[in-house]
């Protein structure tokens, strides 16, 4: 459980555990499915991923939807199979995986872990401020989950933060 | 004249503060400064507005904020 750091040549190199990288992985590849296939209207996860542009002008919203929900959809999949590619191609370093990410799967990884931690908080109902989770629930796997993806995100985060101008 | 549009940022509990600023940072090109500035008023005031002009320059910024899994719409702004 190291996370996200930037190496010595300037490229940013991740280390996880075997653990954590299949928890991952399952995660993300659940996210390709969802955001390939499920219509918004089923699903409140696909909702959030995909939110109303106007708030309050439904049919401007439609259209919207109409001309950017494809293509959307297809670069949340294509950050997802990013994120799957990396996980597929680490080397074992002491107890640990390591991986690299140049700058533009840093990008895709970025947002994959953002859209997965979106998902899991609609599945756990933590979509609003005042709705606290009962941590002695069934939930307690993706609580934990949802936890330590924000621990690697933000790790990620402060790598990427450090290459901005 | 044209009239103006907004893009709104809207809070959730779910972004991180951290990926936010990066997100304004990166994408908006703001400092660091301005970026936590904004990303504080989202969080406290439950929205903020990070950009105004055309209707289709907004949209695109709505579409981005989307694609980075941000809460962004857009609205006429204000007269």
């Amino acid at each position: 459980m190291k996370g996200f750091r930037v190496g010595s040549n300037g490229i940013i190199v991740g280390s996880l555990l075997t653990t954590e990288i299949s928890v991952l992985r399952s995660l993300v590849e659940q996210l390709a499915t969802l955001v390939d296939g499920t219509p918004v209207e089923l699903d409140s996860a696909v909702a959030r991923l995909f939110p109303d542009a106007y708030r309050n002008d439904p049919v401007e919203a439609a259209e919207f939807r109409r001309l950017t929900e494809r293509d959307l959809r297809d670069r949340k999949k294509g950050n997802a199979e990013t994120v799957i590619r990396t996980l597929d191609s680490t080397t074992p370093k002491g107890t640990a995986m390591r991986f690299e990410v140049d700058r533009g799967a840093a990008n895709a990884w970025l947002r994959a872990l953002a859209d997965v931690r979106l998902v899991l908080a609609a599945r756990l109902g933590l979509n609003h401020d005042d709705n606290p989770v009962d941590s002695d629930g069934d939930d307690n796997g993706a609580r934990g989950a949802y936890e330590w993806l924000a621990w690697l995100q933000d790790s990620l985060v402060r790598a990427c933060s450090k290459q901005l101008p | 004249m044209n009239r103006q549009w907004v893009t709104v940022v809207w809070n959730d509990p779910v972004n991180l503060m951290s990926y936010v600023v990066f997100v304004f940072r990166s994408y908006f090109g703001l400092s660091k400064r301005r970026a936590e500035t904004l990303m504080l008023q989202v969080h406290n005031e439950g929205r903020a507005v990070v950009a105004i002009g055309p209707r289709e320059e907004m949209e695109r910024h709505v579409e981005a904020m989307h694609d980075y899994g941000l809460w962004a719409s857009i609205q006429e702004a204000d007269a």
